[in-house]
């Protein structure tokens, strides 16, 4: 039974191989390395050569993102689909060809798919590009592509739930799911802040030296760039903080926009305090991996931090 | 024959060719690419089907 909303898509890619278990890691590996890639490429446009090298490194290292490439999961689909998108939106600003489009068109659509409680977020990007940028036929073309896309995942999706029992049965599910450890539903009870503890615990332990630079691209927001980066980041990370994020992983998919900000924002510094902030996470990443071990104690915070960032 | 500087410097350190190669803005996806592929396998091993 696949788990609501359902994975059928990254399911199906991985029966595809001989060995499905095998056939996950290779789209894992696939994943995180055409990611890295991206990522390199979008940085280089925004700002520059340098800089893209120092944040592609942070990129490919961030200690839960690795992680999230090498287990048998769904998480590093978000590593590669919304940073393809936002690369084809790039280009596309900068020259409007309806090619770059149909690929983003094409990237959303399967990025919602592998991982449908984080790629669909990606959605409201990308539609504000289509409304605010493109020409009426080009958005007209593109929202049809996406479209189509996401029902070539969501019919059989459907369909399998029809096979085991009807589909009626996803909503409980989900509703439980989103509103459990939602502040909304149920005020500020230990369940609810634990869930936003465990979105900012993550975050800042893997890109807390950089936070500061992303937050202060919020003076920029003139530029279409910005906008859009900070349209990828909000309504994912508003619904994971207010409704449900059970670890590090799941900020897969808002890894690339933090850290593209960042880069933005580090563009006024002098070359010096770029390469102490970068070159400070690519250190803490680097102890991390040589030195992190679960330990056992009875101290809270250390045990948040061993369970929640240390995932 | 005199030697230009720069490929005596490299004679002298062969260690210099390869990082030169390395860092080119051309080469540095490939590099990023072998990197993260090879973290990746080395470290898979654990059989975790999360959700």
């Amino acid at each position: 039974m696949i788990q609501p909303l359902g994975y059928w898509l990254f399911n199906r890619t991985a029966s595809f191989f001989p060995d499905p278990a095998r056939g996950i890691s290779l789209m894992n590996w696939g994943f995180s390395v055409a990611g890295v890639i991206v990522f390199y490429y979008a940085a280089r446009a925004l700002v520059g050569e340098r800089m893209a090298r120092l944040g592609s490194a942070v990129y490919a290292t961030v200690f839960y993102a690795w992680f999230s490439g090498d287990v048998h999961s769904t998480y590093a689909s978000q590593l590669l689909a919304p940073v393809l998108v936002f690369e084809l939106l790039l280009l596309h600003l900068r020259e409007p060809r309806l090619r770059y489009l149909i690929g983003a068109s094409v990237a959303f659509g399967l990025g919602a798919g592998f991982r449908p409680t984080e790629g669909a977020f990606v959605g409201f990007m990308f539609v504000y590009y289509l409304l605010r940028r493109a020409s009426r036929k080009h958005a007209a073309i593109s929202f049809s592509l996406a479209a189509l896309v996401c029902l070539g995942w969501l019919v059989p999706t459907a369909l399998c739930y029809r096979r085991r029992g009807g589909i009626g049965q996803v909503w409980p599910y989900l509703a439980s799911v989103t509103t459990q450890a939602s502040i909304l539903a149920h005020g500020p009870t230990r369940n609810t802040i634990a869930n936003m503890v465990r979105f900012s615990v993550a975050l800042v332990f893997a890109l807390g030296p950089l936070l500061p630079c992303t937050l202060s691209t919020c003076r920029d927001l003139r530029r279409p760039e910005v906008v859009l980066l900070w349209l990828w980041i909000i309504p994912g990370a508003l619904f994971r903080v207010l409704s449900y994020m059970s670890d590090a992983p799941y900020l897969d998919f808002i890894t690339a926009a933090v850290l593209l900000l960042a880069l933005l924002g580090l563009r006024g510094s002098t070359r010096k305090r770029r390469a102490v902030l970068l070159g400070s996470c690519l250190a803490w990443y680097l102890v991390f991996f040589l030195f992190f071990r679960p330990v056992l104690v009875r101290s809270r915070p250390f045990a948040v931090i061993d369970v929640y960032a240390g995932r | 024959m005199e030697i230009p500087d720069g490929q005596a410097r490299a004679q002298r350190t062969p260690h210099r060719a390869l990082l030169n190669t390395l860092t080119r803005a051309r080469s540095w996806p490939w590099f990023l690419a072998a990197g993260v592929l090879v973290s990746r396998v080395l470290t898979t091993g654990s059989v975790y089907f999360a959700d």
